[in-house]
């Protein structure tokens, strides 16, 4: 009796691993303090979200281009988490916070993040609902409409955060361009180099879903984020067998049936 | 938060999640199959649903910028007058109706595919910028970037036959090496989105930055 799909067992054992980790390092985060190492994209927010305060403009934040119904949605929920850490810090300071969206499937979630934030930070008069604003779910006409944004609102900082496409550098560089401060992160190694030499600070592959998790500082979060450093250690050690056996003349695949 | 807004909706993802994780790694009935049939169905209403919500919002904030004669309110009254004719042409005659794919080849095609190309001058604009040797890193990458440029274009073969040996070497060991392990990390960090959201220790529906614990 055929008890896995075929090719689907390793995978399986894979994502089982995970999940009980991911329960178990949470527990442990609960009781114990785990030390978190800063990462620069965090501090990158707060800078932004400063310099706005300061100069008195207002902050955009872009949530990528996945939406909630779309298979690539994990780095939707990361950069709603970031949105979320985003728009307490906006409200807190008194930063306006425009939020421009071309996912329809978020919109109604992003609204109700930005209006919680700013509850949460005691000024629910202060948000205002038309500056989260769904453009277009068309790639092009968002980047035109966010390009113009841009230049009508004087905007202070722009943080790009989530999975884009080649309108990414359209977007980026026109922030450039106009020396707005930018925070990019993006999972996807195609979009990276647009960030790259575009962006103040760049948020690279994993450290997208790290800093969502980051954000929060709950055990939730850091047994979250302590469950991936131990899988990519487990990873590491299974690359380095696989060397070895290879070397001795034993490859991983046939060890493994795979 | 009360069992409507976390408990319910967390059990019932939990349980889809399982619904949908069981048909990709075990050979299942054919009643499970058509559930996940239908929940992608379910998923394509809910989508269509949050385009018009999406649509509202557009009609809200133009429609308040018209009103109050706010700065460049006459591009507003132009994209609505776009958006109510593309959806009134959508619903008189269907997606595949003449006038509505007139629209559709004829302004939207055009224009999309001009702001498209535009963004080859933009990625020359980011070159510039990146290809200036400021750090160590920056000069790496101006090297490796400028062979490939002349890897990539025919002079580059004359004025150095080698260098169809080394651009290849770079693309398939350091790059690929790099490319790999970004991907891998990347790859645990979306199963554990997932197995955090079946665990309920994802703040989805939680107030933003509040304590996820007991979601569940």
């Amino acid at each position: 009796m055929q008890i896995f799909n075929e090719g689907r067992a390793l995978a399986f054992i894979f994502v089982t691993t995970l999940t009980v980790l991911l329960y178990y390092l949470t527990e442990y985060a609960k009781k114990n303090d785990v030390p978190l190492r800063q990462l620069a994209a965090f501090e990158a927010i707060s800078e932004g979200v400063g310099r706005c305060a300061e100069l008195g403009r207002p902050l955009v934040i872009h949530c990528g281009q996945r939406n909630l119904d779309h298979p690539e949605v994990a780095v939707t929920l990361s950069a709603l988490e970031i949105l979320s850490y985003v728009a307490k810090l906006c409200a807190e300071t008194g930063v306006r916070i425009i939020v421009p969206t071309m996912l329809h499937t978020a919109y109604p979630v992003q609204v109700e993040r930005v209006r919680e934030a700013y509850m949460e930070a005691g000024v629910p008069d202060a948000f205002n609902e038309n500056d989260v604003r769904f453009l277009s779910p068309h790639h092009q006409v968002y980047a035109t409409a966010v390009m113009s944004l841009f230049e009508r609102e004087n905007v202070g900082a722009n943080i790009m955060v989530g999975r884009w496409s080649g309108i990414s550098m359209a977007v980026a560089e026109t922030s450039a361009r106009l020396g707005i401060f930018g925070v990019g992160g993006t999972d996807q190694p195609d979009n990276m180099p647009f960030f790259i030499p575009t962006m103040d600070y760049a948020i690279i592959g994993e450290e997208m879903y790290a800093l969502g998790a980051y954000v929060g500082k709950e055990p939730r979060d850091i047994g979250n984020i302590f469950a991936k450093d131990v899988m990519k250690l487990v990873v590491i050690g299974g690359i380095l067998l696989g060397v070895v056996l290879a070397l001795v003349g034993i490859p991983l695949s046939n060890v493994m049936g795979i | 938060m009360s069992v409507w807004q976390n408990k319910i909706p967390g059990y019932l993802m939990s349980a889809i999640i399982l619904i949908l994780v069981a048909e990709f790694f075990f050979p299942v009935p054919e009643v499970v199959q058509s559930i996940n049939s239908e929940l992608q169905t379910f998923t394509a209403i809910c989508a269509a649903f949050a385009m018009l919500l999406g649509s509202a919002n557009i009609m809200k904030v133009y429609g308040s910028r018209v009103i109050k004669r706010s700065s460049n309110w006459e591009y507003a009254v132009l994209l609505l007058t776009f958006l109510f004719t593309t959806i009134g042409f959508g619903l008189l005659e269907g997606t595949g109706g003449t006038y509505f794919k007139w629209l559709y080849n004829n302004i939207q095609v055009p224009a999309a595919a001009t702001v498209y190309a535009i963004i080859g001058f933009y990625v020359v604009f980011a070159a510039y910028r990146a290809f200036r040797a400021r750090t160590l890193e920056a000069s790496i990458l101006l090297v490796t970037g400028f062979l490939t440029l002349m890897w990539g274009s025919s002079i580059g073969h004359v004025i150095w036959p080698g260098i169809g040996q080394v651009v290849p070497w770079i693309v398939d060991v350091p790059n690929t090496a790099g490319f790999r392990g970004y991907k891998i990390a990347v790859a645990i960090a979306t199963v554990a989105v997932g197995s955090a959201l079946f665990l309920h220790k994802q703040a989805l529906f939680q107030k933003a930055g509040s304590s996820g614990e007991g979601a569940a």
